[in-house]
């Protein structure tokens, strides 16, 4: 049995000293979005001749959830290139530690440094704009399903990143597009079907709806197993886990036989 | 005079040189440009419930151009310098036989020729796929086109003095090109250049400050046939937006006056 907690703790220290070196870089980020979010909310304000506390909460739940999902889409994709760019990705695979294991260590890492960022910003947001909401069991749940499934597709892309290397520019377009195909920032409820198939494909859009459903419209945890709304969200994180690590794997094996492990 | 003409063209046709050389990249960014108002504005139909109609896509219009432009302004200028840091030519702008603020000036208006270009081909682009037009006043067109050129000439005045201010800052303290993407992305949302911030009076007040804000609002007006050019020059927020421009003229010239002066003393010129 593998010490996986203190591995886990080493990629957890590691990932913190990181932060801790481009510390400027991230509180800048944490200020941008500070200033540009009301800004944001009062052009939509402009746009729609009024948009109340309500809606500005479905913006900023979609929001802070995108936000946390963006660093995990991008947190293997991203390890995978700086290793192959230093040329320690050979190292990491020829541990004695399974290299999805430990990737997979390192995505949680990331999410933990990542949550306590997003709660940061998302307290102070909600004081700015004076909205309150106080996250239950349900909404938790729903949080965390919906961050497996993007990790299953973070996995997946960096699979992608250890057989073709440069993909981080198709990771941002991604993330960058999912602000509006997931109804990150407005809900897309109205689409009808395309509603639907955004819902069933992407793996945020299903999980933002619901945490806004519970958050806003007060759904409890046995409405949504009911509705079947969870248990649809369990097994579509569950089918983007299983292929992010069928792709990971695939793209390992690939770049092994290739033997580009040690190129960039 | 006939200098400044000399090196604007000269520096006109490297920025011409370097699209065709990246010419990829590009198309690429012109075609992400027109997505992306095209996306912004299928969101903002959403967010107004279907009620977002062609005058408020023209106002949502001329103010992403207008940022766009200044955007492309602000990035190649500070990355300009960053570039012949890099390649190790930046000392020789100094060392040449024209003046340094000669061959920045130059080099700026060669930058704002190149991103207006870009600026129109987007503005058309997207007025023939959204079927929106000005709305100008009958038989003021001419004048208003007129006015509309000089409130975005004195916008991206201002703009370039922002960029001058990073660009001081990054002859001093180098490294600080990093900040120029976030700086000119947020200027999008501060300024309302994708709608005005009518509702929120606080940061309206703090958007006026900021080098497009008035530019924008003025241009807005004349496009939608709300101002003509001999009102232009009754309204207030023309001259505020004169004033705007010389602070951030006068700010941007200060400061590359001073990260050029610290970056000689410290013989930090050729440093990356």
């Amino acid at each position: 049995m593998l010490p996986v907690f203190s591995l886990f703790l080493a990629e957890l220290r590691r990932d913190v000293r990181t932060w801790y070196a481009y510390r400027l870089q991230a509180l800048s980020s944490l200020v941008l979005w500070l200033v540009a979010f009301p800004f944001m909310m009062a052009t939509f304000d402009g746009v729609a001749g009024g948009y109340d506390a309500e809606r500005q909460l479905a913006s900023l739940i979609g929001f802070l959830v995108w936000e946390l999902c963006a660093g995990v889409l991008s947190a293997t994709t991203e390890s995978v290139t700086i290793e192959a760019r230093q040329g320690t990705l050979e190292s990491v695979i020829l541990a004695p530690v399974p290299p999805l294991l430990t990737f997979w260590l390192r995505l949680t890492a990331v999410f933990a440094r990542q949550a306590i960022e997003t709660l940061i910003l998302g307290l102070a947001l909600a004081l700015l704009l004076g909205l309150f909401v106080t996250p239950g069991a349900a909404a938790l749940l729903v949080a965390l399903l919906t961050l497996l499934g993007v990790a299953g597709v973070g996995l997946a892309l960096g699979g992608l990143a250890l057989v073709y290397k440069s993909v981080d520019s198709v990771v941002a377009v991604v993330s960058l597009l999912a602000v509006l195909f997931t109804g990150a920032l407005v809900p897309l409820n109205n689409l009808g079907v395309v509603f639907t198939l955004l819902k069933l494909l992407l793996p945020m859009t299903w999980g933002i709806d619901l945490l806004r459903q519970t958050l806003i419209n007060g759904m409890a945890l046995s409405q949504l197993w009911e509705s079947g709304a969870l248990p649809g969200l369990g097994l579509q994180s569950a089918v983007f886990l299983g292929l992010g690590i069928v792709v990971f794997r695939w793209g390992l094996r690939r770049a092994q036989e290739q033997g580009s492990l040690g190129s960039y | 005079m006939i200098n400044l003409i000399r090196i604007v063209v000269a520096e006109a046709r490297r920025e011409l040189l370097r699209a065709r050389a990246y010419w990829l990249e590009v198309v690429a960014d012109q075609l992400l440009f027109t997505l992306g108002f095209l996306l912004l504005s299928g969101l903002f139909y959403l967010v107004a419930e279907g009620e977002y109609g062609g005058r408020a896509q023209l106002a949502s219009l001329v103010g992403f151009v207008i940022w766009r432009v200044a955007d492309g302004c602000i990035l190649r200028t500070v990355d300009s310098l960053s570039d012949d840091a890099q390649a190790g030519t930046l000392e020789q702008i100094w060392l040449s036989g024209v003046s340094p603020q000669l061959v920045l000036l130059a080099r700026s208006v060669a930058i704002l020729l190149y991103h207006g270009a870009r600026g129109l081909l987007l503005v058309v682009i997207i007025m023939l796929l959204l079927q929106i037009s000005p709305a100008f006043l009958p038989g003021a067109a001419a004048g208003t086109i007129a006015a509309g050129f000089l409130v975005f000439l004195l916008t991206q005045a201002g703009a370039f003095g922002a960029a001058f201010v990073i660009a001081g800052l990054h002859l001093a303290y180098k490294n600080v090109a990093a900040l120029t993407l976030a700086v000119s992305t947020a200027l999008l949302f501060l300024t309302g250049a994708l709608a005005p911030l009518e509702g929120a009076p606080v940061l309206t007040a703090v958007s006026r400050a900021l080098p497009l804000t008035l530019g924008i609002e003025l241009s807005r007006q004349l496009a939608a046939g709300e101002a003509t050019w001999t009102q232009l020059c009754q309204q207030p927020d023309f001259y505020w937006l004169l004033v705007n421009t010389a602070i951030y003229g006068l700010l941007g010239w200060l400061v590359m006056g001073w990260g050029q002066r610290r970056a000689r003393r410290d013989g930090s010129l050729a440093h990356y």
